[in-house]
């Protein structure tokens, strides 16, 4: 066999493999080219069944943006005026600017401290108080509402006035560290204190009792305004703490009898309540577990701007980073000792007289009283003389 | 003619009103029971929360058993003389206003036994318990409230039984028909009347009712016999 026929033999089985393998790649592509297209071809069923949900998607999001439109258009249209009460932009209908003016500026006497107030400055609220539908009122940047039928009374307006002001001022303080551990909530004047007064007598802390006794640094500590580091013990006896870890575990969801908090509300393990309470809501500061809440800290805050006089809400935005204590003696330019006192005693005045209005209620009560008698002897169904 | 009445009242109602007397005078009783230093517990610190808290359990009961005894006198009054066709009434030389007027003033005078065994009960209630700083009672102030709750339910329902039977049909019939198409009417009345809106009509006549210048504002508010 010559040389070339000797080569072509050896490389037959070369030849044959190569032929094997190409062919096994052939099918091998063309089984995936057919799963390929078999995987294509139920992705295009999936989109075209998904289709005519995104087209009813798209139909909605172009009607409401037309809504929008139109509304803005609406709203261009409606004529409005902007009054400045204060640093209080206010925007409302032509027809009520007096009265948007005249109703604001009462309230706004209560919130004169606050002047400064830089979200104050840069929000502008719109006004309504009609007894048809509201017109649509457009208004750009932060924006706030006062918005009612006119049956509401004048009353209930300016405490929607008070809550929409208290609510602006409210993100000036979650700036502070004084809002981010110690208290975020909208600042309404303390006029009624009777509740912080209930809070104080009945809340179980051996520092409420010391600060109804006239201790001012119960006071402080009730508030969870102690200079020192806090914590559970300089507020609560153990039986207290006990008494803490059951009551606030169940405003989470966990109640009594479930057993990975029975140690704590059945046994009463000091330690584990401890440790409960200070894990429930780990976000939150220790601060947030002292006796006393939000009520009786907004008026703190209130009483020490007050205190302060000019300046006090400018000085209190001024330094973001003091304590909830420096914070408050740098705003009022008191001690804290002497805002405790201040403040307990503006709680005190403040105790619930629990029947009130009794002599007004008798009253009422006697007229009905003697109106059912008359009814009663005014009957139809016999008379005599 | 006064004595013979209140004596015919009290011969009608005394079985019935006895047990009210007792509960009248029981209730404050309840109302601080297990109120006190559980044993191994410091006293102070627990006391004026648990007082005011549990107490409160109790506030509903007050106005309820007012109500109650109120309605008991009031329809003991007339119920002989329903029974009878009012001819004991017709016999008596007496108008119809006088007539009233003494029976009316007869089961007020009943009523004053439950009332006062409410504030026996009350100032027994206050002394069997030392109360924590900061807490007060008023056992003399929820005598009060009581009383009123008690006459105003008896006057109410002694006007009621004193008409008659159609009467009191009509009455009752145009409160359910008030409160069943009223409730179901709400949209409706709100097109002629905004308030509607934002109130249901049973709401509305609810809170018109239960808050002053309404007959049954002494219902409503504090019943409390300890508090701040």
């Amino acid at each position: 066999m010559s040389r070339l026929g000797k080569r072509l033999l050896m490389s037959l089985p070369l030849l044959l493999l190569a032929a094997l393998s190409a062919n096994a790649v052939a099918a091998q592509e063309s089984e995936s080219a057919q799963q390929a297209s078999a995987v294509e071809l139920e992705l295009v069923q999936r989109l075209d069944s998904l289709m005519p949900l995104y087209n009813e998607a798209r139909r909605i999001s172009e009607t409401a943006a037309a809504r929008r439109a139109e509304a803005l258009k609406q709203a261009a249209l409606t004529d409005v005026d902007t009054i400045k009460v204060g640093p209080l932009n206010i925007v409302a209908l032509p027809e009520q600017a007096e009265l948007a003016r005249e109703l604001f500026s009462e309230v706004w006497q209560e919130y004169e401290n606050f002047a400064v107030s830089p979200s104050l400055q840069s929000h502008h609220i719109s006004f309504q108080w009609v007894t048809q539908q509201f017109s649509p009122i457009y208004l750009e940047g932060d924006q706030a509402r006062v918005e009612l039928r006119r049956w509401r009374s004048s009353a209930f307006v300016k405490r929607a006035m008070r809550r929409v002001i208290g609510s602006i001022i409210e993100s000036d303080i979650s700036d502070l560290r004084l809002g981010e551990e110690w208290v975020n909530a909208a600042l309404y004047p303390p006029t009624d204190l009777s509740g912080t007064y209930r809070e104080l007598a009945s809340m179980p802390s051996k520092v409420s009792r010391a600060c109804l006794a006239g201790d001012a640094g119960g006071c402080l500590s009730a508030l969870g305004l102690d200079e020192g580091p806090q914590d559970l013990e300089s507020w609560y006896t153990p039986d207290e703490r006990v008494e803490l870890a059951r009551r606030v575990a169940y405003r989470y969801g966990r109640y009594p009898n479930r057993p990975e908090i029975a140690p704590c509300t059945i046994q009463g393990d000091v330690e584990f309540c401890d440790d409960l309470l200070r894990n429930l809501n780990p976000s939150s500061s220790i601060e947030h577990l002292a006796p006393l809440g939000a009520d009786a800290r907004l008026a703190m805050i209130w009483l020490a701007v007050d205190a302060g006089g000019e300046g006090a809400f400018e000085r209190l935005l001024a330094n973001p980073e003091a304590t909830p204590a420096e914070a408050l003696q740098i705003a009022s330019g008191m001690t804290s000792d002497q805002l405790a006192r201040l403040w307990r005693t503006e709680v005190l005045e403040h105790r619930p007289a629990v029947y009130a209005g009794a002599l007004p209620m008798s009253g009422l009560a006697l007229l009905w009283i003697a109106l059912f008698a008359a009814l009663a002897m005014r009957s139809t169904r016999w008379r005599l003389g | 003619m006064y004595q013979p009445m209140l004596y015919l009242h009290w011969k009608q109602v005394r079985f019935g009103l006895i047990p009210f007397i007792l509960a009248a005078f029981a209730l404050p009783l309840l109302t601080v029971q297990g109120l006190g230093v559980p044993a191994g517990m410091d006293a102070a610190s627990l006391d004026a929360y648990r007082v005011v808290s549990q107490s409160h359990q109790w506030l509903m009961f007050y106005p309820l058993l007012a109500a109650t005894i109120g309605i008991v006198l009031a329809l003991s009054a007339w119920n002989w003389d329903h029974q009878l066709k009012h001819v004991y009434a017709l016999s008596l030389p007496l108008t119809r206003m006088e007539f009233a007027m003494l029976k009316m003033g007869a089961g007020a005078a009943l009523a004053v036994l439950p009332i006062f065994a409410l504030w026996i009960g009350a100032h027994v209630a206050t002394l069997s318990i030392t109360l924590p700083e900061g807490l007060h009672a008023y056992p003399n102030e929820l005598a009060f409230r009581f009383g009123l709750a008690v006459l105003v339910a008896y006057a109410l329902l002694f006007a009621m039984a004193a008409g008659t039977v159609k009467t009191t049909v009509y009455v009752v019939s145009a409160v359910v028909v008030l409160l069943v198409v009223g409730g179901n009417s709400n949209e409706l009345l709100a097109n002629f009347f905004p308030i509607f809106e934002s109130v249901t009509f049973v709401e509305w006549a609810v809170q018109l009712l239960a808050t002053a210048p309404g007959p049954f504002e002494v219902f409503s508010g504090s019943w409390t016999l300890i508090d701040v």
